[in-house]
């Protein structure tokens, strides 16, 4: 057990040793008391300013165990130096869809109706079918009350 | 296990028959054990592992605090600070993307957290170019503790640094090897196993045991001194 603290502090410790560490919820405040004295000596080691053990980690730990869990994004490493963001993506790909489609049924109204089909009917079509054709058709409103009227 | 092999900063390393540094040997590209095992902690904080999130605390905190003593004098206000960066750092943990290492990311909190909390103060944050940041984020660079010591704490630091280096020079001299490597070059499991031509294992096992003893001797001190601070 404590040689896999020695090995997590020096981040030499591979992923199923941290799970077994982890498990053990029981001894994780011995695992940081020793990363604790670890510390201490690393610094003495290293010549650097030795600070008091203020049991700051406690202090810390006591406030985010008032905080509700945190979940969110994962990270899904591939090798030692890259990550990959992997979230709980179907609702957002929903979201997105819906979106889309709404999108693009306000688009196809809006080029139907208003500027390309008149557009295209004004470029493509030779100008005396369109004028036979509007000589032909009956007045929109005219031709919606003869309509409403013969069918009384 | 990562690969591990790592160029060491000013690309030498140690011989071992004649313990001399040689220029010549070393060319591998480094892979960053730190930010791996820092990856794993993360992501099982982002699945609601406030144990995983517990070790990333006791990893940093010491590191956040040299940060912050940089920025702030006040032994109590950093520890305020501190405290406050760690649970904006858990309440935000799952918007973390890894785009950056783990320990970037802190600082910017830890950064940011101090700048405010000068600010709440009335006191104007000394501005920092990006290249004074990065020196800042650059934990591995600051060993200097800018905090006001007392004499009390001055007099507890030497005792620990006395029985320390006491504890040391009465190791047996493979243990004292491996935990000088270790520590004072900074080399990776695999490198010091290399130099002292034995398995890795051997390399964590003595490493452990190295700290063991002088964690031994170190207690009955730490003790003492968590009652007097």
């Amino acid at each position: 057990m404590n040689e896999k603290i020695s090995s997590l502090f020096d981040s030499e410790i591979n992923n199923k040793e941290v799970d077994t560490l982890l498990s053990k919820k029981n001894k994780i405040a011995g695992v940081r008391s020793s990363m604790s004295e670890y510390q201490i000596i690393s610094d003495v080691l290293k010549k650097n300013t030795v600070l008091p053990n203020n049991n700051l980690t406690d202090k810390i730990m006591s406030a985010i165990d008032e905080e509700p869990t945190q979940m969110g994004g994962i990270i899904k490493t591939n090798s030692a130096n890259t990550a990959v963001v992997s979230f709980d993506i179907w609702p957002v790909l929903g979201s997105f869809a819906v979106l889309v489609v709404i999108a693009s049924t306000a688009f196809n109204i809006e080029v139907n109706n208003v500027s390309t089909s008149q557009f295209l009917a004004k470029e493509d079509i030779p100008k005396e079918i369109i004028n036979a054709h509007h000589a032909a058709t009956a007045n929109n409103m005219n031709y919606f009350i003869q309509v409403g009227d013969s069918a009384k | 296990m990562q690969s591990l092999k790592v160029v060491s900063d000013n690309s030498t390393v140690y011989n071992s028959s004649n313990n001399k540094l040689d220029n010549s040997k070393m060319e591998i590209k480094p892979v960053n054990p730190d930010r791996a095992l820092d990856q794993k902690l993360v992501e099982k904080a982002q699945k609601g592992d406030k144990q995983a999130f517990s070790l990333l605390v006791e990893k940093y905190q010491l590191k956040l605090y040299r940060l912050i003593s940089r920025m702030v004098r006040d032994q109590s206000e950093i520890d305020d600070i501190v405290q406050d960066s760690f649970i904006k750092a858990y309440r935000a943990i799952g918007n973390f993307r890894g785009d950056s290492a783990f320990y970037t990311w802190l600082y910017r909190i830890g950064i940011n957290t101090a700048k405010n909390h000068l600010v709440s103060l009335g006191k104007r944050p000394k501005a920092m170019d990006s290249n004074e940041i990065e020196e800042m984020e650059n934990y591995e660079s600051m060993s200097e503790l800018r905090v006001s010591e007392t004499p009390e704490s001055t007099m507890m630091s030497n005792q620990i640094a006395e029985t320390v280096n006491g504890a040391i020079q009465n190791l047996p001299d493979e243990l004292r090897e491996a935990i000088s490597l270790r520590e004072i070059d900074g080399l990776c499991y695999e490198e010091i196993a290399e130099l002292m031509d034995c398995p890795i294992g051997t390399v964590r096992s003595r490493i452990f045991r190295a700290r063991e003893t002088i964690a031994e001797k170190l207690k009955p001190l730490i003790e003492t001194t968590n009652k007097r601070w």
